[in-house]
């Protein structure tokens, strides 16, 4: 509506005469003279539309393919009554029922059902029976009335206007009470069928009232009120009754519709939308387990929501039994007890997830599983309800879109599936790797709109995410941000960089990642909404992952505050514990470890129970562990890793890299509790597992398998090291040194990763096989690394790290005064610094060789320069704390004691 | 029901066919009207449904190109105009069938045959839709106002309905004709602002 044509309706009458003058609203309103009140008595009188056997009907009420429910008036004692009437007479002046008969003869049954029904039920929360006459032929049920609203609207209002506690517990309270009356109809063999919110009025005093048992049957009865296989209204409906199979239902249907009640009342939301094709509807009712959103947790408790979740098992085996043990359950709630529902251990809460998330993202990838296996039909379902589902969240029109694009994929993969067949036909067996990647070679050859070419590659970047191939996500999520350009919106730009952020940050590139993400931030300037928060608290928690594995600590922490931030302008739970595990990892990065490990573990307390995506939790359940073992908390450590690799797992499989990354962690958690053997073999089997750099065809795939092998050569070496048993410190440095030649198979991978492992081989080259060889290997990395990489802050570090090494060796002076002079550590050291940061433990590693070289000469002026560096570095080790204190102590216990 | 100041704009809402909360409100604000409207015109109680069924299908798919504008007249006039041309739809279809023990065709205010009660009500004008509109509006302030005033206030506002005297009322309910006055009054501000109230939304 055009703001004009509004302005011109609140204007004072326009000249053309229409009456919207005063003098008329002051006839309407009238209230000068006592007029008002005649209006008013007159307004008051019920319209009578007729009678019917002796009731005055006052209004109809609802209509329905069982009949006409009205309100009406006993003449009598002038109570009110709701009747409820065959449509029989009416049906005449509609178009008529196909076959009259049969539906008379079959509704006449389903009264008679619903008569006997009622009148064999007396609860004060079901709606009670008053008469049964006739009239004209036709039969009718009096029935007490009930002024109250439809459960849903009543718990709308509820939530409302009155406080979050006071009305979880009223609509809770509501919930039992109606479970309790359906629970009597249990008892004595009847099932209701068709409980809904506009089943259920409450009214005066919250208390609930059942009504219309029209579906009701008894159990193991012939069942006479059944059409067409269903009986019933569709969106509450169980998986049993849309299966058609009646012998399928029983009190536990009623336990389901219970659930999606509660549910409804609940968070506000049908758990299933009535308005879907009636395909797609039933199709998630047998398949899609109702979420609880991150928005539904100041609502509904996790323990409530598992007592839902209960009832809403599609398994009526695994349901509450009857509506009576629902109703106990619900009162536990109430009562502060431990819940029926809840899981014997934490398990129980991932399992769930991992269910929920299964069919709910990863659907793409078992599409082109479903695709390997030749299965077309499965796999064009699965696109359309990946996409459709996804969209579910959001906005109709978006869901409309949604369907659109799922459309043209479908199309799109439809060709690619032809052209599997040709391959499979020639008798190439076809992996779901192959899939995407003959997918990406099919996008690069054909000739794709633009807007198709985006959508596909976005999907291949998920999916390649997916199966942990981030340097082929990265590269899509790249040229998907290309093709974007001014094409979309700043919200679906900022969506693809922190893909690509992410996928870079897990395929170890740091660098490249924080400026995918900051770019994000970039994009998202100016957006206002929480849609927008929401992406800045993810781009933010990205630079703040990436500044972390950098070791830039105060900038990490500055970023995941940001990101904090956002997630609570988005108002969105599982993003502000995402933020919080983030910022646990800037704070270990600073040294603060307790503080870290807080953090982490309160992120994983916020997301407990919470819809999270999978990966999501499962890295916050992994940094939870990773802290509580950098905290020296092993036990609290393995039970983190373990509940993280059920997840995982099942989540990514096996092989996964984030798997094993967990995998790692948890062997490291082993060995603080000193199962050495444990951890040891499962180091070294994650080693053959993770397999050579060489079995991939692309250099990214090998780069990122090489960061993995090199991380768990590195550990594996560090174990045997501690373990020290015979033959231990040679196996050792053939893992140090086989994790070395790993870091060179990784193009711009971050030298720190580099330093710890190459200085721990040649510190045991020293022990093991003398200094000298240990001096050689280590000017032959430093070749290497210099020629490798070609950056001079790489060379700087490196050789500050054996610069300390090797100067601390008392013979080793000589060497150290041909290997680094002052002036080449002075221009390491301020290399160092420029790059990392002035107060970087790497820029400690710098000051310290140089205060090292300083130390070692005979000249004045540098002996001086030396005291004065020392003073500085001891102020610098006592007063940063907070900014990488703690790896600042560990290099100082390392070293000579400052005197 | 407390109606926010954005209510102001319920028609404007309409505008939007996705703005689901008002679609509702409006449905429950003027259903009422349209199915009472059509029972005084004489339809029975099922078609009576179905007018105002088919009137809100109608609302739903045009209400996002109307425009209200001086020129084509108000809101009101157009709901009377979409609700005539349906009630006369559903008389034209019921004259049909021979069989049909229904409402009786009544065409530009003549009828046909029936009864005197049908007669009477027969009268397909803008002016009957007015009075029932202004009872309609009268109605939703009452039944706020029977929500939101003391029980006592509202029972003796019922029998100040009824005709009954100031007096006497004051006498049974063993209070000052003062105090019955008193309510009397403020029942009458109450109303007077919420018809106003609801009739400004209308804009």
């Amino acid at each position: 509506m055009s703001g004009g044509a509004m302005d011109d309706a609140s204007d004072p009458p326009s000249p053309s005469g229409h009456p919207t003058g005063d003098a008329e609203r002051t006839a309407i309103l009238a209230f000068e003279s006592d007029a008002w009140i005649d209006r008013a008595a007159r307004a008051a009188e019920p319209a009578i539309i007729g009678e019917i056997a002796g009731y005055r009907l006052v209004r109809v009420v609802a209509r329905g393919a069982q009949g006409t429910v009205y309100e009406a008036i006993e003449p009598r004692t002038g109570r009110r009554v709701a009747i409820k009437r065959l449509m029989r007479g009416d049906a005449a002046l509609g178009d008529g029922p196909a076959e009259p008969t049969h539906a008379i003869s079959l509704e006449d049954t389903r009264f008679a059902r619903e008569t006997s029904v009622l009148a064999a039920l007396a609860h004060p929360n079901i709606v009670s029976l008053l008469s049964a006459p006739e009239s004209d032929g036709a039969r009718l049920l009096v029935m007490e009335w009930i002024e109250g609203e439809s459960f849903d609207r009543w718990a709308d209002a509820v939530w409302s206007t009155r406080g979050r506690d006071d009305a979880l517990e009223t609509i809770v309270r509501a919930l039992v009470d109606a479970a309790r009356a359906i629970s009597v109809a249990h008892a004595i063999g009847i099932v209701h069928r068709d409980i809904k919110p506009t089943n259920i009025l409450v009214g005066a005093g919250d208390a609930p009232k059942v009504l219309d048992f029209g579906l009701a049957k008894e159990f193991d009865a012939v069942d006479a009120t059944r059409t067409q296989g269903f009986a019933g209204t569709p969106s509450w409906c169980a998986p049993e009754q849309i299966d058609g199979r009646p012998e399928g239902i029983d009190a536990r249907t009623d336990v389901h519709a219970l659930g999606l009640l509660a549910y409804r009342a609940l968070t506000g939301r049908a758990a299933f939308d009535g308005s879907l094709p009636i395909g797609t509807l039933f199709e998630r009712i047998r398949h899609e387990v109702p979420a609880f959103r991150a928005e539904d947790r100041a609502r509904v408790p996790s323990e409530l929501a598992l007592v839902i979740l209960r009832a809403l098992e599609k398994d009526p085996a695994r349901r509450y039994a009857n509506a009576s043990a629902l109703a106990d359950d619900l009162e536990r709630f109430l009562a502060g007890e431990p819940v029926e529902a809840h899981p014997p251990g934490t398990l129980y809460v991932a399992r769930t997830l991992v269910r929920r998330h299964r069919t709910a993202t990863i659907g793409l990838l078992a599409a082109f599983l479903a695709l390997a296996a030749g299965g077309a039909a499965s796999l064009l379902f699965a696109i359309d309800a990946t996409r459709a589902r996804n969209a579910e969240a959001a906005r109709a029109d978006e869901a409309e879109e949604a369907r659109l694009r799922a459309e043209r994929m479908n199309g799109y993969f439809r060709d690619l599936l032809a052209n599997l067949r040709e391959q499979d036909a020639a008798g190439t067996p076809t992996t779901a790797a192959e899939i995407v990647k003959l997918a990406v070679r099919s996008l690069e050859t054909s000739q794709t709109p633009p807007e198709l070419e985006r959508d596909l590659r976005a999907t291949l970047a998920e999916v390649l995410f997916e199966i942990g191939d981030y340097a082929g996500s990265a590269a899509q999520f790249e040229r998907l941000v290309g093709l974007q350009r001014e094409a979309v919106g700043p919200p679906e730009r900022a969506r693809a960089l922190i893909g690509l952020a992410r996928a870079r940050q897990l395929g170890s590139q740091s660098g490249n990642a924080l400026l995918a993400a900051e770019q994000a931030i970039a994009v998202l300037d100016g957006s206002v909404s929480k849609a927008a928060d929401e992406l800045r608290s993810s781009a933010y928690g990205l630079v703040a992952v990436a500044e972390t594995s950098s070791g830039k600590g105060p900038a990490a922490l500055a970023a995941a505050d940001q990101a904090l931030r956002f997630a609570e302008a988005s108002g969105l739970a599982p993003q502000r514990a995402s933020a919080l595990s983030t910022r646990a990892l800037a704070l270990d990065a600073l040294g603060n470890r307790e503080a870290a490990a807080e953090a982490a573990n309160e992120a994983v307390r916020t997301a407990r129970g919470l819809e999270l995506p999978l990966g999501e939790w499962s890295r916050l359940l992994h940094n939870a562990g990773y802290l509580a073992l950098a905290t020296r908390r092993y036990d609290e450590a393995l039970a983190h890793f373990d509940e993280t690799l059920e997840v995982r797992r099942r989540e990514h499989g096996e092989r996964h890299p984030r798997t094993m990354h967990t995998e790692i962690q948890r062997a490291l958690a082993l060995r603080g509790l000193t199962r050495h053997d444990e951890a040891i073999d499962g180091l070294v089997a994650l080693a053959a597992a993770v397999g050579n750099p060489g079995d991939d065809a692309s250099p990214a795939a090998a780069s990122s398998r090489a960061a993995q092998r090199l991380n768990i050569l590195r550990h594996l070496g560090s174990s045997l090291e501690i373990r020290g048993q015979e033959g231990d410190r040679a196996r050792a440095i053939d893992a140090y040194g086989k994790a070395v030649e790993m870091w060179f198979e990784v193009p711009g991978n971050t030298v720190s990763r580099l330093t710890g492992t190459a200085h721990s081989l040649v510190r045991l080259l020293a022990l093991e096989r003398g200094e000298a060889v240990a001096v050689d290997q280590a000017r032959a990395l430093l070749a290497r690394v210099a020629s490798a990489s070609g950056r001079a802050e790489h060379t700087a570090l490196l050789r500050a790290v054996f610069g300390q090494r090797l100067a601390e060796a008392p013979f080793a002076k000589d060497a150290w005064r041909s290997m680094a002079d002052t002036a080449q550590c002075r221009d390491d050291a301020r290399i160092i610094a420029e790059h990392f940061g002035a107060r970087s433990a790497e820029a400690f590693e710098g000051e310290f060789m140089l205060l090292l070289a300083l130390e070692r000469s005979d000249e004045p002026s540098l002996v001086a320069e030396a005291a004065s560096l020392r003073a500085s570095i001891e102020k610098w080790s006592t007063d940063s704390f907070g900014e990488n204190s703690d790896r600042v102590r560990r290099l100082m216990r390392s070293r000579p004691a400052l005197p | 029901m407390t109606i926010p100041p954005t209510q102001l704009t319920l028609i404007a809402r309409l505008q939007d066919p996705k703005d689901q909360e008002a679609w509702q409100r409006f449905e429950a604000r003027y259903r009422e009207l349209v199915v009472r409207f059509s029972t005084r015109q004489g339809l029975q109680p099922t078609d009576a449904e179905d007018v105002a069924q088919t009137v809100f299908g109608a609302l739903f798919r045009a209400m996002p190109r109307f425009t209200l504008d001086a020129a084509k007249g108000r809101f009101r006039s157009y709901l009377f105009r979409v609700v005539r041309n349906e009630i006369s739809r559903v008389r034209a279809r019921e004259s049909r069938p021979a069989g049909a023990a229904a409402a009786l065709p009544i065409v530009e205010g003549v009828v046909a045959g029936g009864d005197a009660r049908r007669a009477q009500v027969a009268e397909l004008s803008e002016r009957a839709f007015e009075e029932e509109w202004i009872n309609h509006h009268y109605r939703i302030a009452m039944a706020e106002i029977r929500r939101t005033f003391a029980p006592e206030s509202v029972a003796i506002f019922e029998r100040l309905m009824r005709g009954e005297p100031v007096e006497a009322i004051a006498r049974d309910c063993a209070t000052s004709t003062q105090a019955v006055h008193k309510v009397k009054q403020r029942i009458r501000d109450k109303m007077k602002a919420l018809v106003e109230q609801q009739i400004a939304e209308e804009a």
